[in-house]
């Protein structure tokens, strides 16, 4: 009868994870390297939407769409006015990696001093008890966000699979001198890595403030989870920082209930360990770079 | 070459101008008093995860000097603030200390704010001597981390162990789940509770503990639903908000029993009439809606000075700014001296209580039971 529940609370928790997860292994596939200020345009979404439903008060779901958007942006700007140049100097991937910690650092700043350190809440009217379904309890928000969440994850791995530019991605993730080779312009498709990564981890951002409250310092935790995620799915590949996700939630929740949730982050990163001792091509099995995306 | 050694000694010479000119008028105005000014250090979680409670202390702590400046002679030297923020992390802390004792050569210190920062730079501060007075750092473990260690709130070996005697004997509850905040305050205040609660008759089915901005409570909520409990002891900082409203979606029907944290309007107004009927202990007698004269001039000043309420933390703080300017006068600003007239204080008047120092540096204040009752914290009447 529990078990149902813990379940539910980590597909819950994953498919936030899932969705951090997908748009960092977009960027990494296409950018090589670790857009670790992925989180920060995550928390950034969340404050997007805050500005833009409770001090604009513009309608719930133009403001999901148009945060996401915006966040979206961000990403882009971060690529533009912080990576790219170093790309140009063909800078070593340590580079790429501290500069991406110090955008984290520079736009949590930047969130704090422009909306305050302290708690910023979005869900208004009263809180009640959730749906019952199969043992479990549910609300509503949560449905939203498991929907919206598993439809984003999908659309991605639709658009890699199908479409023109999510073929070029793959083809730039498999080999970007080749690419370039074939026509193929590889800053385009970063570009639009950045930026579709960036509107998927801006709408995570968008769900979670929904569900709970928001702060400026919550990108942290989400990246480390995304990085987890991804990597135990295998890293770079979309389907498995889907599962990566999920896997990781549940596991975590399952965690709390059979141990104390005092070990909830150490399972996490013990799971990660196991994953690369053992399966370092994770759930998906990545073994070549072709086959990641 | 000979260029650039003109260039050194011009620039030298400007500098060495610059600095008489500066420091000229102090050496002046220095012969009118001992100490012109005094600096004091404020050590304060500004942002992060306990920004919603350090500011407010942070705010305490200037208007009492603000006050005591404002009302100071001529012959008292100018208290002079210099904060820096700990975000709650030990490490920042004891970097900002360093900073603080380096740099700023100050030696007294309001703050830190949370247990662990303050365990954190306690043997540093003992070590050079610079005296700390926290405003909220409550785990059982600083009374004995040394002699220049204050604070002006209560100690949890204390607090701990009344709150756990009220929860049995006022309150009666028999079996509680206890959910704690895995810092030094948190770990400590459940090390306390569990040991008096236990020996006064009660047990504790459960105990998890989670880390400091953790979210998604879910799973615990739903461990706790598997278990028949009459309340959960609930030891969080911002936390709250989302463990009582995810306790409400999952239908946990279990009365909450929380810590003097809980005090905040912050709070009320993020849970709304979710927060009508939580219980928490409370400690010291410092009462917003109090009519007693001190505590109205207190609300008043800080209203009119930062635009929002003061907290309880506020008071605290502000009272532990006070005690340091007592002491200071008190030792008629030896400032070696300070510490020993630290703990020569008894029966301190302040917002938050009477308190008096023990040997330990600890405060000894009245603690007592608050609900929130119609949108407002009133003082718990249905004492059995």
């Amino acid at each position: 009868m529990h078990t149902m529940q813990f379940i539910l609370n980590g597909i819950i928790a994953g498919s936030m994870y899932s969705l951090v997860a997908v748009g960092f292994a977009l960027i990494y596939q296409t950018g090589r390297f670790f857009h670790f200020a992925h989180g920060v345009v995550y928390a950034t979404g969340a404050y997007l939407a805050y500005t833009l439903v409770i001090s604009l008060d513009i309608n719930p779901v133009a403001s999901f769409f148009l945060a996401a958007a915006l966040a979206g942006v961000v990403g882009v700007g971060i690529d533009r006015f912080v990576y790219k140049p170093f790309r140009k100097q063909k800078a070593p991937n340590l580079v790429f990696l501290i500069a991406s910690f110090g955008i984290f650092i520079f736009i949590q700043n930047l969130l704090q001093l422009i909306y305050g350190a302290q708690i910023l809440t979005m869900r208004t009217g009263s809180v009640k008890e959730g749906h019952h379904f199969l043992g479990a309890v549910i609300t509503n928000i949560q449905i939203l966000i498991l929907v919206v969440s598993a439809a984003l994850c999908l659309g991605l791995w639709l658009f890699v699979k199908r479409t023109k530019l999510g073929k070029a991605m793959r083809a730039v993730a498999d080999d970007r001198i080749a690419a370039s080779v074939v026509g193929i312009n590889p800053e385009r498709i970063i570009l639009a890595a950045f930026a579709i990564g960036s509107a998927l981890a801006g709408a995570a951002g968008i769900l979670i403030s929904l569900e709970t409250n928001i702060k400026p310092t919550m990108g942290m935790n989400a990246i480390l989870k995304g990085i987890i995620a991804s990597i135990i799915g295998g890293i770079g590949s979309i389907p498995g920082a889907m599962f990566g996700g999920l896997f990781l939630g549940i596991a975590e929740n399952l965690g709390i209930w059979k141990i104390s949730a005092g070990w909830k982050d150490c399972i996490a990163f013990v799971i990660l360990i196991v994953f690369l001792l053992f399966r370092p091509g994770g759930i998906m099995g990545v073994k070549s770079e072709g086959e990641r995306l | 070459m000979k260029r650039l050694t003109n260039l050194i000694t011009g620039r030298a010479l400007l500098i060495v101008v610059l600095g008489i000119l500066i420091v000229f008028p102090s050496g002046c105005s220095k012969k009118r008093s001992e100490a012109k000014e005094i600096k004091i250090g404020v050590l304060m979680p500004l942002t992060g995860d306990a920004a919603s409670i350090g500011v407010p202390a942070w705010n305490g702590i200037q208007l009492a000097i603000e006050q005591i400046n404002s009302r100071r002679n001529s012959e008292e030297p100018l208290l002079e603030l210099v904060s820096e923020d700990t975000k709650a992390l030990p490490a920042e802390g004891l970097s900002a200390l360093q900073k603080l004792i380096s740099i700023e050569k100050l030696k007294f210190v309001i703050g830190p704010l949370t247990s662990t920062v303050t365990l954190a730079v306690a043997p540093l501060a003992e070590q050079k001597k610079v005296v700390i007075i926290s405003p909220g750092a409550s785990a059982p473990k600083i009374s004995e981390s040394g002699d220049y260690i204050f604070r002006s709130e209560i100690s949890e070996k204390l607090g701990g162990a009344i709150q756990a005697t009220m929860a049995v004997n006022k309150l009666a509850y028999r079996r509680v789940a206890c959910v704690y905040i895995n810092t030094d305050y948190g770990a400590g205040l459940f090390g306390v509770f569990k040991k008096s609660f236990e020996q006064g008759g009660g047990s504790v089915v459960l105990s998890e503990a989670f880390d400091q901005g953790e979210t998604d409570f879910r799973a615990i909520i739903s461990k706790i639903k598997s278990e028949e409990v009459d309340a959960v002891f609930l030891v969080a900082i911002d936390e709250v908000i989302n463990f009582v409203r995810q306790k409400k979606e999952l239908g946990l029907v279990a009365q909450i029993y929380t810590t003097p944290i809980f005090e905040n309007k912050l709070y009320l107004e993020k849970l709304g009439e979710l927060a009508e009927g939580i219980v928490y202990v409370y400690y010291g007698t410092y009462n917003p809606e109090s009519q007693d004269d001190r505590t109205i001039s207190f609300v008043r000043a800080y209203e009119s000075r930062f635009n929002s309420a003061p907290t309880y933390y506020s008071a605290n703080a502000y009272d532990a700014a006070y005690m340091l300017y007592t002491a200071l006068k008190e030792s008629k600003y030896q400032l070696k001296t300070v510490k020993d007239a630290l703990y020569n204080i008894k029966n301190f008047e302040g917002v938050s209580g009477t308190m008096s120092f023990d040997s330990n540096g600890d405060v000894t204040k009245d603690v007592s039971l608050k609900t929130v009752e119609n949108g407002t914290f009133q003082f718990y009447k249905n004492v059995r």
